[in-house]
């Protein structure tokens, strides 16, 4: 069974006003459990609208959500426990943080599922040291951190309520890339630790390319592919058209393809090229 | 001829330590750096490196706590040529959303230009000609809320062309931009370094862009480590990794064959150039 599905999902904005508009329509997805699935697709594509289904924070106009095979929907007083169970990190988190310490913040999530002191503390301690925030940093105001630190408490914030489900929005955004790695190798171990399922929405391609087993692309508000990363990747002229692209280094072997010669193309990492090269050279 | 210079600059944020006392936490330590009239230079470095310090001095946003920074032979320490510098110097920020002021895309082009008391037919003109110049103009009327990311960015570098500045220094404009978005982005700044002779600083973390520049460099702890053409500051792959940066996918796979025995006369930098030089050696 998957754990995730949405059904003939439709979503308006402003509905019965003129500016009515579909975000979303007709999307069906599935997501199965310990997956790693990446979501990509233009501004406007209907990807945070389409997330924000996932954990009950926007009632579909039309069609269903299903959590583990129960409709979200059906029993709208049970609606806090799927708040729960998917956990969603919204675009700059940073921006969210409100709590005067960084243990306070972290709490804030368990203490609302009416966990005990105990409970609360061993989590925050956990989810902390997952992300890598320093105990000396457990009663600073998080406003005195970096931006890279803010980010990972954020983030602890929502992983410290254990969710089956983690929902991340442009986690990497305007970070560095060295700030990127680490965000991306902790959402990898998180994966790996807990078997839990991590959903990504990101802009960049080389990180979906390198975290996600499979790859949700939207456009215009529909499901335009769902499937695995090499799939996917192997549309380039489509996904361009879409106004996104493919890594780099998948580029430069699809322009190798088109001159003639007999490469693989489904190649997304640079040792993945360097294995590639290698095979052909031992080939002439 | 030089458009800005930084003379032996020496630059720190004020704070407060637990007890309420004043503390300094330096940025930049002596820095000299000269920007010449008509190049393009990209920015690197990662958080916390002082670039966005370096941005914001440049127009007087923050001036120096020794040294001078001198735009055009007018130092931004003098307080009465702070207008004239800001006329020649105009800033792009991060977040689109955070610095269009208007509900008309072209009444927020003409903010910029109106406050510099320029009379109203010469605004009018000077308002279409860079809503033209970075291909907004059949939005002119539309509200900015309705427009994408790119969309937006692109008209906050129409309200500062509509200013006439010499130079325009961009702190991650595409931060948060779709690929689609940054392409637009990007595209419209090197036009308008190539044809209207502007002088464009970029700071990014994108590695793509950077090498779109004359010159790069790179910054680490408020200190220049890195400066030179893009194939000059990236023949120096380790270097540059061990200042927390990444090497464009395509110069990485170029360095891997060449520890292993290849050669290459050349710094690779993007996918065309890298497919050339994979074609040659496999037809070989």
């Amino acid at each position: 069974m998957s754990q995730i599905v949405c059904e003939n999902l439709k979503y308006l904005y402003s509905v019965g006003t003129p500016f009515e508009s579909v975000a979303i329509d007709d999307v069906n997805i599935s997501i199965e459990k310990g997956e790693i699935v990446g979501v990509i697709g233009h501004t406007g594509s209907g990807k945070s609208t389409l997330i924000q289904h996932l954990n009950a924070l926007l009632e579909p106009y039309s069609g269903k959500v299903f959590l583990n095979g129960k409709d979200v929907w059906e029993n709208k007083s049970e609606i806090r426990s799927v708040r729960f169970a998917v956990g969603l990190c919204f675009q700059y988190p940073e921006y969210q943080i409100f709590e005067e310490t960084v243990f306070k913040e972290i709490s804030f999530g368990p203490k609302q599922m009416g966990l005990d002191e105990k409970e609360i503390e061993e989590r925050v301690y956990e989810s902390a040291d997952f992300v890598g925030i320093n105990k000396e940093l457990m009663n600073k105001s998080p406003f005195d951190l970096s931006g890279g630190q803010k980010r990972r408490v954020a983030i602890a914030s929502v992983i410290a309520m254990r969710p089956e489900v983690l929902v991340l929005d442009e986690p990497c955004a305007g970070l560095d890339p060295a700030g990127r790695e680490r965000i991306l190798s902790l959402i990898k171990s998180y994966q790996q630790k807990m078997g839990n399922t991590v959903i990504l929405v990101s802009h960049s391609m080389e990180d979906v390319a390198k975290l996600a087993q499979k790859v949700i692309v939207m456009n215009k508000g529909r499901v335009a592919f769902q499937s695995s990363v090499s799939e996917v990747f192997s549309h380039a002229r489509e996904l361009k058209e879409m106004g996104l692209n493919v890594p780099q280094i998948t580029e430069v072997f699809l322009k190798l393809k088109k001159r003639g010669i007999d490469c693989r193309t489904d190649i997304y990492t640079v040792e993945d090229a360097y294995n590639e090269i290698k095979r052909l050279k031992s080939l002439s | 001829m030089n458009i800005i210079e930084f003379n032996n600059v020496d630059f720190s944020y004020v704070s407060e330590d637990e007890n309420e006392k004043e503390i300094r936490i330096p940025v930049l330590k002596n820095l000299n750096l000269n920007i010449e009239k008509g190049s393009f230079t990209a920015i690197l470095g990662h958080n916390g490196s002082g670039k966005s310090t370096i941005a914001k001095l440049t127009n007087g946003i923050l001036v120096p706590d020794k040294g001078s920074v001198v735009v055009e032979g007018m130092s931004t320490s003098d307080e009465d040529k702070i207008f004239d510098i800001r006329a020649k110097v105009g800033m792009v920020f991060q977040n689109p959303d955070n610095q269009i002021v208007s509900s008309i895309v072209e009444e927020d082009v003409a903010f910029g230009c109106e406050n510099l008391g320029i009379p109203p037919e010469e605004c009018r003109k000077r308002v279409d000609d860079a809503l033209e110049t970075v291909g907004m103009s059949e939005f002119a009327l539309k509200s900015p809320s309705k427009l994408s990311g790119g969309q937006k960015q692109r008209v906050a570098v129409a309200g500062i062309i509509a200013m006439k500045p010499d130079c325009i220094v961009l702190d991650e404009p595409t931060a948060m931009l779709d690929p689609s978005g940054r392409r637009e982005v990007i595209q419209t700044i090197m036009r308008l370094n190539k044809e209207e002779g502007i002088t464009i600083v970029l700071i990014t973390h994108y590695m793509d862009e950077a090498v779109k520049a004359d010159r790069v460099i790179i910054f680490d702890g408020g200190e220049i480590k890195l400066d030179g053409t893009p194939k000059q500051v990236f023949a120096e792959s380790d270097k540059v990794k061990a200042l927390g940066l990444d090497i464009p996918q395509s110069t990485q796979l170029v360095e891997m064959m060449k520890k292993d025995g290849f050669s290459c006369d050349d710094v690779i930098l993007d996918a065309g150039e890298c497919a050339d030089y994979l074609e040659n050696m496999l037809r070989s």
